[in-house]
């Protein structure tokens, strides 16, 4: 059995004396005193070899330690006192001094896109308002015709503080702030974070994008809804499409519908955006429920209104051939970058 | 919800094509997810006849059988189960053709001629397994002897069929339309045609009233508020056995599995009308209820808490006391409209039942669906709200099949807890509203005879108000707009002519924020930088490696994981998080930003809701060697780039180690953790003599940087836009530069270092500062040699006069002025 002993020794002596580096270049690298010792086992006597061995390990577990302790030490070591007033640090080259990067950068894609909405919708007359990101529940449910325990809940699929604050499942949740804050005419679009409660995958998302509308006067019609939605949605896609009105259920409207335009892209052939149905299925949209009207103080023998909702990432991702919601929030920059 | 069209099509005219049909229902009624005939998964499978059967030489557990499909050719298949005998009809699956239970599922399995221990095997003969029309997998399915040989299996089975998915989500508010019938109903009123309920649905046929032998039980409603209606009758003398071909083909193509002859005409009766029905052994009732045995007993109550019930999917289910259940006088029996239990199941040895039609709150229904986790086709039915008009037709209807199929009898007095009766309700509409509000022009015959189509009924009408009777079995109609609904629907939204509103010209503009916002984004994007938006939720892990402290979050009662489960008190969190990441995929040198709202869980606005105000968080990392010094000058640099350009140029610096900690706002304070305290500084600004703190700006905390992995040179800034809002000034004054020339000069400052940059720079500017001279001031250079206590600031001071040429002597005078001035704070030049 070659002599680990004195090997014991100075490593127990340098362990004292030599700062990390040294010890790495004396002990741990290619040519290192224990790198050595360990390919050496190979030629040590069968029935020492595990004595050796751990005599070894334990050696090098001893110099281990202290280039860990050294690693954190360093790192954790405060960084010196600055003057912040100044414009650059003491003794800094004039080529190294803060500059602003050469690069062309971004931002965000859906952010352009509500950029683009706030546009269209303000020429058409409509304020902005944007969406609370934690609300209650009298804001998300019980003023927009949910009350407790209604299974109409179930189709969003909320989040809950420990507190009970609810997250929004919809922008609606802004809906009884807007009918009460001015009298009609209300022209409001409401852009906002909203989040659903479920597992993602690459065409589902827990935080998501929405655009909400509501409009408020006498004699508003389901035939201005249609109207108004078409010519937003035109200006947008500029494109002419055909249109299509599904029935659904919507709690908080009456009538309900489901707006869905013809594929821009295939001209109703059918393509992969649109699922090979010839039709894109945008957004629900309805007539105001009288209920809602009035917990906003508004007297549904008076006015009437209308209101729609639509997904934005889903447009952005039409929009802009984007195949995976979840690229929308992973914050890689070499994503953002091609956008 | 699972419509088949040839079970419609027994209620109703359907037009010839199919696609027809589908798009009625697609803009009538809602959104169809699919449509397919069932019979394509039956393509290769047809009748066939065991025409000779003999062993298999080399196997014991093989027969052979000679079959036919034409009673002309012989065709030779090997099967497991040598039960069958010569004569015995079967369903054979032609080689090509693939198992109908693999049908459209990942893995299709396709069948082939193949050697079966040296004999060849051309085809197979299916189980019910797989035929995917019941669970038995060991025994090939014995056809009844009437079954056509050659015929298509589909077509015997009564499974050449289209069958419709309607997305449930559309029809939530309308549990008449988890039935065939309402469905029909809806088709018939879209084509114009006047639908007419069965007389079955519309109201008993029968007398419900017992022939001989008696079963004596009684019911107990303890729960009428949750239990508004409870229908039951015994039968006896009941045949358990598989239903006729017809009913199970029902059953299947709504995707039901057929179990016996009285299970599933309850389940018929359920996919028909929508309205769940139930059968209890009534032996079993008897026999599990060991207190009074003389007669049986139900019982609808709120479950004891602890009570338990094993149901009929095997599970044993804790219940508490907002469950209500169906129980004898002991023990439950049922889950109430949810399901039943193991029990009191029907089995072959049943003679007696006990027939269940019953109404129950959907609001305490739903909770214990979701609480036990427990849906079913009834509770799904339940909550869609149905009608407790609807429970004794129905009830008696299912009286009628059982005698006819299963040689059933009345064998008590029906049993009809009702407490409040439901009235008929008339609702009357204004037509003229009604058009406004529609974009429509219907007079009233054109109104009355599309809602009488769908069985509303015209009781009276007086000028523009025209009355309805509502019909029983809707449970959604409250108000008017209830049946506008129902109007724009089957007369078609597509009949709407588009309108956009008449409206008063009114300018509108985007709010301040937004504007702020977007000008900050064009800034940083036009920067280098990139916008990254992200998650509101982060984890207790990531919390810890930022320094922050977990408890002043939200937190999310039901996150999706745990490294979800807290809404962020700051932006940079998040940010950090993504720094790491873009490190990792190989970018060295970065600036990303994000605009969003952060949320601490005591910080409350005047709505008692957690305060929302929209901050940009920045952060930078680099690990080539373009820059050195503290990296907190090059925050500092992105941060005054943001701010100058929206004119916000009076800014202060005041180090983190510094501060006055009391009167540093909260949000501040919290991020302080994740800075560096020496190399860190709390910025902000002075509008008329009040100090408003913008945020924080400066180098990621070393131990945050260890955690993370992170590149040394990582620095940050985060501010509170809302303030930055309140310090915009709007007004821009206009200083017409000077047409005389400058004179330049560069001057060392030898400065101690307790003294700042920034007071060095205002003495300057004091010292030049006079009438008609403009200046120019630009730091070269800042040297320290190391151990001395003073810093070289070397300052580049371009100096002109407005009014004339200025002239070296000028300058000369300002130098002095300068040094005078500056030599009272130590510094000298």
């Amino acid at each position: 059995m070659p002599n680990l002993s004195k090997l014991e020794t100075q490593v127990h002596k340098d362990l004292k004396s030599l700062n990390a580096q040294e010890l790495k270049k004396r002990y741990l690298s290619k040519e290192g005193l224990l790198t050595k010792e360990f390919a050496n086992i190979k030629n040590v006597p069968t029935n020492q070899k595990s004595k050796f061995g751990k005599r070894i390990n334990k050696l090098k577990s001893l110099v281990d330690e202290k280039l860990n302790n050294s690693k954190t030490e360093t790192k954790i070591k405060k960084s010196s006192r600055i003057d912040p007033t100044a414009p650059f640090d003491c003794n800094t080259q004039t080529d190294k001094r803060p500059h602003i990067l050469d690069l062309q950068g971004s931002s965000h894609i859906l952010m352009q896109e509500v950029n683009r909405f706030n546009e269209i919708f303000t020429s058409m007359g409509f304020d902005i308002v944007e969406c609370r990101q934690v609300d209650d529940d009298y804001h998300m449910f019980e003023s927009l015709n949910f009350p407790k325990g209604h299974p109409a809940r179930d189709m969003f699929d909320t989040f809950w503080t420990e507190d009970g604050f609810v997250l929004p499942a919809h922008t609606s949740t802004m809906q009884n702030r807007i009918l009460k804050s001015k009298n009609p005419p209300i022209r409001t679009v409401i852009p906002g974070r909203v989040y659903r409660n479920e597992a993602t995958d690459a065409g589902h998302e827990h935080t998501l994008y929405q655009c909400e509308g509501v409009y408020v006067d006498k004699n508003v019609s389901v035939a201005n809804m249609i109207a108004t939605i078409k010519e937003f949605l035109e200006a947008y896609l500029e494109s002419k499409f055909d249109i299509k009105i599904q029935p659904a259920y919507f709690p908080f409207t009456e009538p309900d519908c489901e707006f869905a335009i013809s594929c821009p892209f295939c001209n109703k052939k059918g393509c992969s955006t649109c699922g090979y149905t010839g039709w894109i299925e945008l957004m629900g949209c309805g007539m105001i429920h009288p209920n809602v009207l009035k917990s906003a103080n508004i007297d549904p023998d008076k006015y009437s209104g209308f209101a729609w909702g639509f997904g934005v990432d889903r447009l952005t991702m039409i929009k802009n051939n984007i195949p995976e919601i979840r690229h929308l929030r992973a914050g890689s920059i070499k994503f953002l970058r091609d956008y | 919800m699972k419509l088949p069209l040839n079970i419609a099509k027994q209620y109703t005219k359907l037009p010839k094509e199919v696609k027809t049909t589908v798009e009625i229902l697609a803009s009538r009624v809602g959104e169809v997810e699919s449509y397919s005939n069932i019979s394509e998964k039956y393509k290769n499978v047809v009748i066939a006849t065991i025409k000779q059967k003999s062993d298999h030489p080399d196997a014991d557990k093989l027969a052979i059988y000679q079959i036919s499909v034409d009673n002309d050719k012989n065709i030779q298949v090997v099967a497991g189960d040598k039960t069958l005998e010569v004569g015995d009809k079967v369903a054979y699956i032609k080689p090509k053709g693939i198992v109908p239970s693999t049908y459209n599922t990942e893995k299709p399995f396709t069948i082939d001629s193949v050697e079966m221990k040296g004999v060849t095997s051309n085809g197979m003969m299916c189980s019910e397994k797989e035929l995917n029309i019941g669970p038995n997998h060991e025994k090939v399915l014995k056809l009844p002897q009437d079954a056509p040989i050659g015929e298509n299996f589909s077509d015997y089975y009564e499974l050449n069929d289209t069958v419709v998915e309607i997305e449930n989500k559309a029809l939530t508010n309308r549990g008449d339309l988890f039935g065939i019938i309402g469905l029909a109903r809806e088709l018939a009123g879209s084509q114009g045609l006047q639908f007419t309920s069965p007389n079955w649905y519309k109201e008993t046929q029968i007398e419900l009233q017992p022939s001989e032998t008696c079963l004596n039980f009684d019911i107990d409603n303890q729960a009428k508020a949750l239990c508004p209606r409870y229908c039951a009758i015994a039968m006896s003398n009941i045949q358990v056995e598989d239903s006729p071909t017809w009913l199970k083909s029902a059953l299947l193509r709504s995707d039901i599995k057929p179990i016996n002859n009285i299970v599933d005409i309850t389940n018929y009766l359920m996919i028909l009308t929508g309205q769940p029905v139930h059968a209890f052994d009534f032996d079993k009732v008897m026999k599990h209820d060991t207190k009074q045995a003389d007669m049986g007993h139900i019982v609808i109550r709120t479950a004891k808490t602890g009570e338990k019930i094993h149901a009929l999917d095997g599970n044993i289910y804790e219940l508490n006391d907002r469950n209500l259940v169906i129980a004898n006088s002991q023990h439950p029996i049922a889950i109430a409209g949810i399901t039943g239990g193991i029990d009191t199941q029907i089995d072959k040895n049943t003679t007696n039942i006990i027939l269940e039609s019953a109404n129950f709150d959907r609001y305490n229904l739903r909770h214990s669906s979701m609480e036990l986790g427990i849906i079913t086709e009834a509770s799904t039915r339940y909550t869609k709200s149905q009608s407790p008009s609807m429970c004794l037709p129905i009830l008696s209807h299912a009286v009628e099949l059982i005698t006819e199929l299963c040689n059933g009898q009345i064998s008590s007095t029906l049993m009809d807890s009702y407490p409040v009766k439901e009235e008929v309700d008339q609702i009357s509409i204004n037509i003229d509203k009604l058009n406004t509000k529609l974009g429509l022009n219907l007079n009233s015959e054109e109104l009355i005879k599309l809602l009488e189509n769908i069985e509303y009924k015209n009781t009276d009408s007086k000028d523009k108000y025209i009355t309805f009777q509502i019909p029983v079995f809707r449970q959604d109609i409250e108000i008017e707009e209830d049946i506008y609904e129902d109007v724009a629907r089957i007369y078609g939204y597509e009949k709407i002519i588009p309108v956009l509103p008449e409206k008063a010209i009114t300018a509108t503009s985007l709010p301040k924020m937004m504007t702020l916002k977007n000008n900050i984004r064009n800034i940083l994007s036009n920067s280098g930088c990139n916008e990254l938006l992200t998650y509101n939720f982060v984890s207790m892990d990531l919390l810890k490696k930022t320094n922050q402290d977990p408890n002043i979050c939200l937190k999310l009662k039901n996150p999706l994981s745990k490294e979800l489960e807290l809404m962020r008190p700051s932006i940079l969190i998040s940010l950090l998080e993504k720094t790491l990441l873009n490190t990792q995929e190989g970018i060295n040198s970065f600036g990303i930003f994000e605009l969003g709202l952060s949320h601490q869980k005591d910080n409350l606005d005047k709505e008692e809701l957690p305060l929302e105000e929209w901050k940009l968080s920045f952060i930078f990392s680099d690990n080539t060697d373009k820059l050195s010094g503290s990296p907190f000058f090059q925050s500092k640099r992105y941060l005054e780039q943001v701010l100058h350009k929206i004119d916000i140029k009076n800014l202060s610096y005041e180090l983190a180690t510094d501060i006055d900690y009391n009167s540093t706002p909260v949000w501040v304070k919290t991020l302080l953790n994740s800075f560096e305290s020496n190399s860190s500084a709390v910025v902000s600004t002075v509008v008329g003599k009040t100090k408003v703190v913008l945020g924080i700006v400066g180098e990621i905390n070393n131990e945050v940087k260890h955690n993370l992995s992170l590149n040394d040179y990582s620095c940050a800034f985060e501010i509170n836009l809302e303030s930055v809002l309140q310090v915009k000034s709007h007004s821009k004054k206009y200083v017409e530069s000077s047409k005389f020339p400058y004179i330049t000069q560069d001057i060392c400052f030898v400065t101690p270092t307790k003294v700042t940059y920034a007071e060095l720079l205002l003495t300057v500017k004091k010292a030049i500062e006079k009438e008609n001279i403009q200046s120019n001031i630009e730091c070269i250079d800042i040297y320290m040699k190391e151990g001395n206590d003073t810093r070289n600031i070397t300052l580049r001071i371009s100096i002109t006069n407005t009014t004339k040429t200025l002239k070296d002597k000028d300058y000369q005078k300002i130098r002095e002025r300068i040094s005078k001035k500056i030599a009272k704070i130590d510094i000298s030049m």
